[in-house]
């Protein structure tokens, strides 16, 4: 991907000169402080009820450095989408501050859009009764690229995102995961050095998921990338950091190993027996207790065995007396697994249990 | 997707041209750019094609048999032909100014492109304007087949000199464009008032004086037409191309038609501005 985007040549008609604000800029790519968004909503045409305030995006301050992938993770109308919204000059914030590549998205929106790739999750967003080529070609045009640049652009990207054979075809007819491949090329067009992904691999299926995330991987560290996803597994696979929201609040931020460590407590032991226990349980919970192990869950299997999983935090000190005391029962242990916490279990923990 | 390269240093940011034939430029290009895709997502179907000219016949036709079933073959000084060939092509400019121009921020919201346009730096009177120019250019194969049936129909023209002909065809043009700009703003700034344009279509052919003489009117409708702009452009063509109009003839609805369209133009523009300011605030960019 990134061989692509070399070859990619200036887009100006004169030399780069960035403006004050990006000579400012430091090296974070976004810069959001105390970002704050409400909607007002009236009913009714005639007898119109009170305005009723709902606030969306609270005080939401982050900053991404250049060329890394951060994260915005968060429950279905957590704030995300919205936040996103007013970085890409769609929607005005009703207070705060948020640079983008150094321009301000309140004063400088023609600035920021320059600056921006922006996908938005769905397959809106593109002409379906053009073919792949012709809206590649005139989002290229709507951006200023050289025309003698466009056409090999368009081929490029087209090759990125292994369209090239349907280049001719409508976009109507294309599945789900072709129009999001095919947006990320539009976003891709001008080179810009900041993309926005919103639920970038929704409604795609795993193959097509599996390359989107390989393609958003490759785009750093050339560009800055602004993700939002409910795939955890996508975060902590994509993410240098991550925010999480809810509630329109950032409630925490960190590495993905950083918040999984805030639920090392989640860490787990399961041992499966085929056999059923008698007095193990009470035993083991006696003599994990000193361990620091508060819970411990036993669970009958089909097959007439056991599973029994024990949450700790040291891991190795209490598998070696967890397998004492189930030896000296002699038990016969059929798999011993530790499961170390997910950005899931940290998400649903931070973010109050609720992941749509 | 394709393997991955070498990392490369950061995309550099990307600012716009940095001098006014620069930013013209680009100007031109969006319009080129909005014309061109606008022209091929509009004869995506065949039956687009197809379609187009059967308005402006069904009215040329109708309207003639309507003149005959009353017994008229002359009507203001003209053959009844000769007067609707004219009139329907002010109505062809009319329904241009409302179908493409104006519809097409309202197109593009329900296509659902309008938030990926406005994301996008180009501005968006010169898309506006491009759709108004693929909207001409669709009109062709339209005008083609109203010569033809005019032609058979036995319209005769006594054309005045031939740069007063090109200025007020030139004059139509300019008046679909500026009167699109104007309905493209209020088409969106009224919330979907374009459901509204089937409706007062037909008021507006006979304001438009596209099928019967402005001048046979009452007073208060002949008032109401004066603010249709392709009224105007159609009296000064009709000057032109059936009475052999000069330019002292042409010169009033000329400028009348000039006039309003540029006062619609800048209205266009001002409300095209007021959407994107109303739609920024209140975050309701997909209802617009």
């Amino acid at each position: 991907m990134t061989a692509a985007l070399a070859r990619h040549e200036p887009l100006t008609d004169t030399p780069l000169q960035p403006t004050p604000a990006h000579t400012d800029a430091r090296d974070n790519a976004i810069e959001v402080r105390h970002l704050r968004r409400e909607f007002t909503a009236r009913r009714g045409m005639l007898r119109r009820t009170p305005p009723r305030s709902v606030t969306a995006v609270d005080d939401v301050s982050f900053s991404v450095p250049r060329g890394t992938i951060f994260g915005l993770l968060g429950p279905n109308g957590a704030g995300k989408t919205t936040t996103i919204k007013m970085l890409s000059t769609l929607l005005v914030p009703t207070s705060g501050t948020a640079l983008v590549n150094g321009f301000d998205v309140l004063h400088q929106e023609q600035q920021v859009r320059r600056q921006l790739g922006v996908v938005l999750g769905g397959d809106r967003g593109l002409y379906w009764k053009l073919t792949a080529r012709s809206n590649l070609a005139y989002f290229a045009h709507l951006y200023g690229m050289p025309r003698d640049t466009i056409e090999r652009r368009c081929d490029e990207l087209l090759d990125l995102v292994q369209l090239r054979d349907r280049a001719g075809d409508r976009v109507e007819g294309f599945s789900r995961g072709m129009k999001q491949r095919l947006h990320l090329a539009k976003a891709l067009l001008h080179n810009p050095p900041v993309l926005f992904l919103d639920e970038p691999t929704i409604g795609l299926d795993p193959a097509s998921a599996v390359d989107m995330r390989r393609a958003i991987g490759e785009l750093v560290p050339h560009h800055t990338v602004l993700l939002t996803t409910h795939d955890m597994h996508e975060a902590d696979q994509l993410c240098a950091d991550i925010a999480i929201v809810n509630h329109g609040r950032i409630v925490a931020q960190g590495t993905p190993a950083a918040l999984k460590a805030r639920v090392a407590d989640q860490r787990r032991i399961v041992l499966s027996t085929r056999t059923p226990l008698n007095g193990v349980t009470d035993a083991l919970r006696q003599r994990l207790r000193p361990l620091g192990v508060d819970t411990l869950l036993l669970q009958h299997t089909e097959d007439g065995g056991s599973d029994i999983t024990v949450y700790c935090t040291d891991a190795a000190r209490t598998l070696d007396a967890a397998l004492d005391v189930v030896r000296s029962h002699d038990v016969p242990l059929s798999s011993v697994r530790v499961i170390e916490p997910t950005l899931e279990d940290a998400f649903l923990s931070i973010a109050g249990g609720r992941l749509t | 997707m394709a393997a991955s390269a070498p990392p490369l240093p950061l995309a550099a940011p990307v600012v716009g041209p940095q001098s006014l034939r620069g930013t013209l430029r680009e100007v031109v290009w969006w319009v080129l750019a909005a014309t061109l895709a606008t022209w091929k997502n509009g004869t995506a179907y065949l039956i687009n094609v197809i379609r187009w000219p059967v308005w402006p016949m069904t009215t040329f036709l109708i309207s003639w048999i309507a003149y005959r079933a009353n017994g008229q073959t002359t009507v203001a000084g003209a053959s009844v032909v000769s007067f609707l060939f004219v009139g329907v092509l002010g109505q062809m400019s009319w329904s241009n100014s409302i179908w493409w121009s104006g519809a097409s921020i309202d197109n593009e919201r329900n296509e659902g492109t309008i938030a990926a346009l406005f994301m996008s730096p180009a501005n968006r009177v010169a898309i506006v304007t491009g759709h108004g120019l693929a909207g001409l250019l669709i009109l062709i194969p339209s005008l083609v087949v109203l010569c033809i049936v005019g032609a058979l129909a036995g319209v005769t023209f006594a054309a005045g000199p031939p740069l007063i002909v090109v200025l007020t065809v030139l004059t139509m043009l300019l008046t679909t464009l500026g009167a699109g700009l104007g309905l493209a703003a209020l088409f969106i700034l009224t919330r979907r008032a374009n459901l509204f344009a089937n409706v007062i279509q037909h008021p507006i052919y006979l304001l438009g004086g596209f099928i019967v003489p402005r001048e046979r009117f009452p007073d208060w409708m002949y008032a109401l037409s004066q603010a249709v702009p392709t009224a105007h452009a159609v009296d000064a063509l009709r000057t032109a191309l059936l009475h052999s109009g000069t330019w002292s003839d042409v010169r009033n609805p000329l400028l009348a038609a000039l006039g309003l369209s540029a006062l619609y133009a800048l209205l266009g523009v001002a409300g095209l501005r007021r959407i994107e300011h109303v739609a920024r605030n209140s975050g309701e960019l997909d209802l617009y």
